[in-house]
């Protein structure tokens, strides 16, 4: 992977670039005054504000920072947003007013699976480019939705590195699955033992839990009896994982969880009856939260956070991953707009397909035209929950 | 296996609990709100602020869960239910109550925040397996609260005030009980002894917004199981579905919960549909 440049000071030299002409043919387009407009699509408010939150102040300050630096091709960036409040109606409602109203050049968001899943069609019809920012599988399709970009990874890239290095790695066969029974749930728990059969494997024992349920010992119970020696959890419900990892605790079994970004957050550690029940867990993390054996975090992420230490404190709590995503959604789009030197959506998918590795603080994205996703594997891997450090990163987990 | 046991009783008392608080509203107004289960909900978010935000005494958040169950109690009454059977012989609650439900449930999110947060330890007391206090504390609450009832109607002036007016309102208001504040206190009680559960209950739970909804259809169902106006029948309705869900994922599968729990529903009422221990009413004609 290519190491992450500081994002600040590649501006300036593209920008510089620009300025001497090297733009060449795009110029001409470009250099109009008119602001480019970013409609932004976030659950600000809802059950998932939080991420939402600190998706939105990554995203403004990735415009800021353009913005500051002059923009691009000397036009500033203007944010149109809509906050969706975690309702797909809200969502697909805002999106047609975006797009067919507001004359944006580009839709980013909505941030989650479900709200984003109804606005495809929309945005695709409407010929805009489209930044998505859930992760379930059917979002990108180039033929059906030739505009949509995902900028982040997908879940089923989470789950083949979870699979992975449980069986390879941790050297783990029997392997127990709890998800809860949303749809998310039950389609990660389907890739989970898809991907287990490409092992020869099957799951010990698997749980579809309401997440609402007050207690899940029984559950544990059943994954103990059945001889799971790892747990795999699927869930972006807070209270449902502090339940599992307390049933755990609680019955003194020391068998690893490996799950969902969800399992750590911070808010789960304040749900745990002690803290040592978050020993052992690990979460899906990304390379950009390793810190290296000084305790630094990769150089274009510390970069960027220290640039905006002074605002950064309230989002901290969601973890880097949230507003170096909402980052990512405009670093992205910046990327193919320099290349194609027009806001046109055309130029622009064109210039991304083409432009090859985009180094973005959140990690390496690299499209082609029949290759929406972007999003390379060895962006992520496991980190281990209890070891999170002040400035939010992970030592590298040994396993 | 204990644990098992320990678990699913938990969880009947909790739905027990909620049962018997719908049983106390349709008392005096033949009303099942479903604000029932919101109740628990405001309770336990109500505790957790004052006792871990303000770092206030347990006991105080106690007192002030109560008073918050009570006031909403009567807020219910209030907005949701007195115009309304005034006017209406048609089920208009249905939609009163579903609405106020919703309205708290949403300004509690945006009050407290949509992620469950951590509920403070009722007794000092290291986890202890099957005795743990987060089991013990609601079932031994719902023990308490559906005894304490059956002596409240059998013993007290206002019980047996409840009982003329679930029996016949008309008749009660005709003797001279005021049916309308005797209702209104009715849904203060009601408040009150949901917030309780939701204390009892809070380390299971933690403080979630979100509690309330499905509180209110497992507190349902077990109404239902044990027959409407039954106190006993409330608390074994609970434990039945309690025991069945542990059970349920036990030896057949955490997906089967809710089939078995919703079939188990379908089959009683088919087949006893005022339920085990509800005595059916006879009209005449």
């Amino acid at each position: 992977m290519t190491q992450p440049t500081r994002p600040s000071l590649r501006l300036t030299r593209r920008l510089a670039l620009q300025g001497l002409g090297a733009a060449g043919l795009a110029a001409p387009a470009i250099a109009q005054n008119k602001p480019i407009r970013l409609g932004w699509i976030a659950a600000v408010t809802g059950i998932f504000a939080t991420n939402a939150q600190a998706q939105d102040w990554g995203f403004r300050m990735a415009v800021q920072d353009i913005n500051d630096a002059g923009g691009i091709g000397g036009r500033k960036l203007e944010v149109v947003m809509r906050d969706s409040a975690a309702d797909p109606a809200k969502a697909v409602s805002y999106a047609k007013e975006l797009v067919f109203n507001e004359n944006i050049d580009v839709l980013c968001g909505p941030i989650n699976s479900g709200e984003a899943l109804p606005t495809l069609a929309t945005v695709s019809g409407a010929k805009k480019l489209h930044l998505i920012g859930g992760s379930v599988e059917e979002l990108i399709d180039p033929v059906k939705y030739p505009f949509g970009f995902r900028n982040l990874n997908t879940n089923g890239q989470w789950i083949k590195v979870a699979v992975k290095t449980m069986v390879e790695t941790m050297n783990h066969r029997k392997v127990a699955i709890i998800n809860d029974n949303t749809g998310y749930g039950v389609l990660s728990r389907d890739t989970v033992t898809k991907f287990l059969a490409t092992y020869d494997l099957k799951p010990v024992y698997t749980a579809t839990v309401d997440p609402n349920k007050p207690d899940v010992t029984d559950e544990l119970l059943k994954a103990r009896n059945a001889g799971a020696d790892v747990i795999t959890e699927w869930s972006n419900a807070t209270g449902f994982v502090a339940r599992l990892l307390n049933a755990r605790g609680e019955q003194a079994w020391d068998v690893p969880i490996v799950g969902h970004p969800t399992i750590l957050q911070a808010q789960i550690a304040k749900l745990l009856t002690k803290p040592s029940y978050w020993e052992n867990v690990l979460g899906l993390g990304y390379k950009h939260e390793i810190v290296d054996a000084d305790g630094k975090l990769p150089a274009s992420v510390q970069a960027f956070m220290d640039k905006h230490k002074d605002g950064i404190a309230p989002y901290m709590a969601a973890g880097l991953p949230a507003f170096l995503q909402g980052h990512a959604a405009v670093y992205i789009y910046a990327a193919g707009l320099r290349k194609a030197g027009d806001p046109d959506p055309v130029k622009v998918k064109e210039a991304l397909e083409t432009v090859g590795v985009i180094d973005a603080p959140y990690g390496p994205f690299e499209y082609s035209p029949t290759n929406h996703n972007g999003f390379r594997d060895d962006g992520i891997v496991l980190v281990e929950a209890s070891k999170q450090q002040a400035n939010g990163g992970y030592p590298l987990a040994k396993l | 296996m204990l644990l098992v046991i320990v678990s699913g009783l938990a969880l009947g008392g909790l739905y027990g609990m909620t049962a018997l608080v719908y049983n106390v509203m349709y008392s005096t107004s033949k009303v099942l709100s479903f604000g029932t289960g919101q109740f628990a909900m405001v309770g336990g978010i109500c505790t957790a602020f004052l006792v871990l935000n303000l770092g206030l005494p347990l006991w105080v958040g106690f007192l002030a869960c109560l008073v918050s169950g009570g006031v909403f109690g009567w807020l219910s009454e209030f907005i949701a239910v007195r115009r309304i059977v005034a006017v209406s012989d048609e089920h208009l609650w249905v939609l009163s109550t579903l609405a106020l439900s919703t309205i708290v449930q949403e300004a509690m999110g945006l009050w407290w925040g949509t992620d469950p947060t951590p509920f403070p330890r009722v007794v000092t007391q290291e986890f202890a397996g099957a005795f743990d206090q987060k089991f013990w504390l609601p079932i031994g609450l719902a023990v308490a609260m559906a005894a304490g009832l059956e002596l409240f109607y059998r013993h007290s002036m206002l019980g047996k005030l409840f009982i003329a007016i679930s029996e016949d309102a008309f008749a009660a208001r005709a003797r001279g009980v005021a049916t309308d504040r005797m209702r209104a206190i009715s849904y203060v009680i009601a408040g009150v002894l949901g917030a309780m559960s939701g204390f009892a209950a809070g380390q299971l739970t933690f403080a979630d917004f979100s509690l309330g909804t499905t509180l209110g259809l497992s507190g349902f169902i077990a109404l239902a199981l044990g027959g409407i106006g039954s106190s006993q029948g409330a608390l074994i309705g609970g434990v039945i579905l309690g025991l069945m869900t542990s059970f349920t994922t036990h030896y057949f599968g955490a997906q089967y919960q809710k089939t078995i729990a919703i079939g188990l529903l379908v089959i009683l009422l088919v087949v006893r549909p005022q339920g085990l221990f509800g005595t059916q009413r006879v009209r005449h004609v």
